[in-house]
């Protein structure tokens, strides 16, 4: 079994710590940072649309507050913040939305079947149908974390942040990431054990 | 030997920030290790996923950095739009103000001082005056009749000169 952690793709440049972002500079951040931010928005959210949308308000909320950067955190972590409260607002309209159909006894999809987003996996033999349902087994043992726990879980595995970046991002503590990041696996693995059976 | 591995040892495990002594359990320990696997797959098998139903065209990000750009254009307009009428409106409410604040003080014509005078002149006229406008016949009647005028129905009164 590989032992390496799950992903470290990204990576911030050093040019990034800035104190305020110029004018003639934010085509070149948005070239540099919207593939990260809609990846996490679509982690998080399981939406394309939504992600799409969120990513250019992100951007948009960025341009707005340029001049406030104080540079205190680096650009990709600012932004990445701004998408995260983006996201978390964005879930709870949904959940009203969602009451609110209840309420109307609309019969429709609300929104939690997974299936549709789950990858259609290649016909090769190390995608089989087992691992398909591990997979949307997951994404739904996921989807149901806390905002908190799913927020440090996506960063931690799929945007492979250390921890210290991730409590810089959400402005926490070291230690209230690391209990998160506990609770998050300790919750997935009584999921999955539970879908496994004995 | 010691119990399995804790939740947290598990996180730190898969964080790849493990410790050496996890590190001989998760040797020693088939249970662990098979654990280990089972979830290092889920994570590894989601994290792939996310970035696979993430992965899309240059044109996309293309067409999205155009739609960002034309939201950030039209945002400048729309604030001097809002500037422009915050404007507007705080004159038409300078100008309000100020004829409000005038408004207890009526302006004054030219003609106000004569038009005083006049009605000065009107009431001391009516206070001079022997009696009220509305018993003047009354007055003239008297008059006449202290002069010695016979009293004539002056509705029917005929000039002398044409009674015959």
């Amino acid at each position: 079994m590989d032992a390496k952690p799950v992903a470290r793709a990204t990576k911030y440049a050093p040019t990034d710590v800035v104190r305020g972002i110029p004018l003639e500079t934010f085509d070149q951040l948005v070239v540099t940072h919207q593939r990260r931010i809609h990846r996490i928005l679509l982690t998080l959210l399981r939406d394309g649309d939504a992600a799409d949308t969120l990513t250019q308000e992100v951007f948009l909320r960025a341009f707005q507050k340029r001049t406030d950067f104080r540079g205190e955190a680096r650009v990709g972590t600012w932004l990445v913040r701004i998408a995260l409260n983006l996201a978390k607002d964005h879930r709870r309209n949904r959940r009203l939305a969602f009451w609110r159909r209840l309420v109307r006894h609309d019969q429709s999809r609300d929104g939690t079947d997974v299936a549709p987003w789950v990858r259609d996996p290649a016909p090769s033999a190390e995608r089989t149908i087992v691992a398909r349902e591990q997979l949307a087994a997951i994404q739904v043992a996921v989807d149901r974390l806390s905002h908190r726990q799913r927020t440090c879980f996506v960063l931690r595995f799929v945007e492979a942040m250390t921890i210290e970046e991730i409590a810089e991002t959400l402005q926490l503590e070291i230690g209230t990431v690391k209990a998160h990041l506990s609770r998050a696996v300790s919750t997935l693995r009584r999921r999955l054990a539970e879908r496994e059976g004995p | 030997m010691r119990a399995h591995l804790t939740d947290c040892e598990m996180t730190d495990l898969i964080s790849d920030t493990v410790e050496g002594t996890t590190l001989a359990h998760l040797r020693a320990c088939a249970t662990c290790r098979t654990e280990y696997a089972r979830l290092h797959t889920a994570f590894v098998d989601f994290a792939m996923d996310s970035r696979v139903q993430a992965e899309r065209t240059e044109a996309f990000f293309q067409r999205q950095r155009v739609r960002i750009g034309c939201r950030v254009s039209d945002r400048r307009p729309f604030v001097w739009r809002w500037r422009s009428v915050w404007a507007s409106a705080l004159a038409t409410g300078a100008l309000v103000a100020v004829f409000l604040t005038r408004g207890g003080t009526p302006p004054r014509s030219p003609a106000d001082p004569e038009s005083d005078q006049a009605l000065l002149s009107a009431v001391q006229h009516a206070i001079q005056r022997e009696a009220p406008v509305a018993l003047s016949p009354a007055a003239l009647l008297i008059a006449d009749m202290e002069r010695g005028v016979p009293q004539l129905d002056r509705k029917t009164a005929v000039p002398k000169g044409d009674q015959r």
